[in-house]
């Protein structure tokens, strides 16, 4: 995971969800703090889950950086991998 | 707080001090680096004038791949910027410029560049934009 990674995944996994280029997404910004997400799943050890509304769905994150978006955890393929 | 009464009422917290958050703001947006690229890029145009995105933003330290930065772009750091009244940016085409409040990371910026020499190694050693700037000068 890099520095921001999980802000990219976030985006990409609601994205795809609805079918959307990911840049063009409302943006992640209005609904948590990019930042604050990014240093929560940089945190070594605890277990933990983060739930929030965003462009119409509910995302869950946790410490694993595993992403649910209304409840289907997501899977990013080749063609929407993020590091 | 109970000693509010003997401090002066310039410092009352309870009457807002501005300043204080705006230094609070200033860091947090500098605490990027490419929130730190982008107020770098601009520091050498006028008011006004649009610098191409990302390009603006890379890193000389970080190469990155361009979808990758173009999304936290636009989710993360140019809201926060915009937000602080640093820049303003446009999606389509993909653009960025000085906002009305781009005075205030310039002043920090330039203050930095200008003491490189009283800064400890440990802050530019490696550091490509800094040996840029150096250079420039």
């Amino acid at each position: 995971m890099t520095e921001t990674g999980i802000v990219v995944a976030v985006v990409e996994a609601v994205a795809a969800a609805d079918g959307h280029d990911p840049v063009e997404a409302e943006p992640l910004y209005e609904y948590v703090n990019p930042d604050a997400l990014t240093a929560l799943c940089k945190q070594d050890g605890g277990e933990w889950s983060l739930t929030f509304q965003y462009a119409g769905h509910q995302v869950t994150v946790d410490h694993r950086s595993q992403i649910r978006v209304d409840g289907v955890t997501y899977t990013p393929d080749a063609s929407n991998r993020f590091d | 707080m109970g000693d509010a009464d003997t401090l002066s009422m310039s410092l009352n917290p309870s009457e807002g001090p501005d300043w204080a958050a705006r230094w609070d703001r200033l860091y947090e947006a500098l605490s990027a680096e490419p929130r730190r690229m982008i107020i770098a890029s601009l520091l050498d145009e006028p008011q006004g004038r649009r610098l191409p995105l990302p390009e603006a933003a890379e890193s000389p330290n970080k190469p990155q791949d361009d979808e990758t930065l173009r999304i936290e772009l636009c989710h993360n750091h140019l809201p926060l910027l915009a937000e602080a009244g640093y820049v303003r940016w446009e999606q389509d085409p993909f653009v960025v410029q000085r906002g009305p409040r781009f005075e205030e990371p310039e002043s920090i910026m330039e203050v930095l560049t200008d003491s490189l020499d009283a800064l400890p190694p440990s802050l530019i050693n490696n550091c490509k934009i800094f040996r840029e700037q150096v250079n420039d000068d």
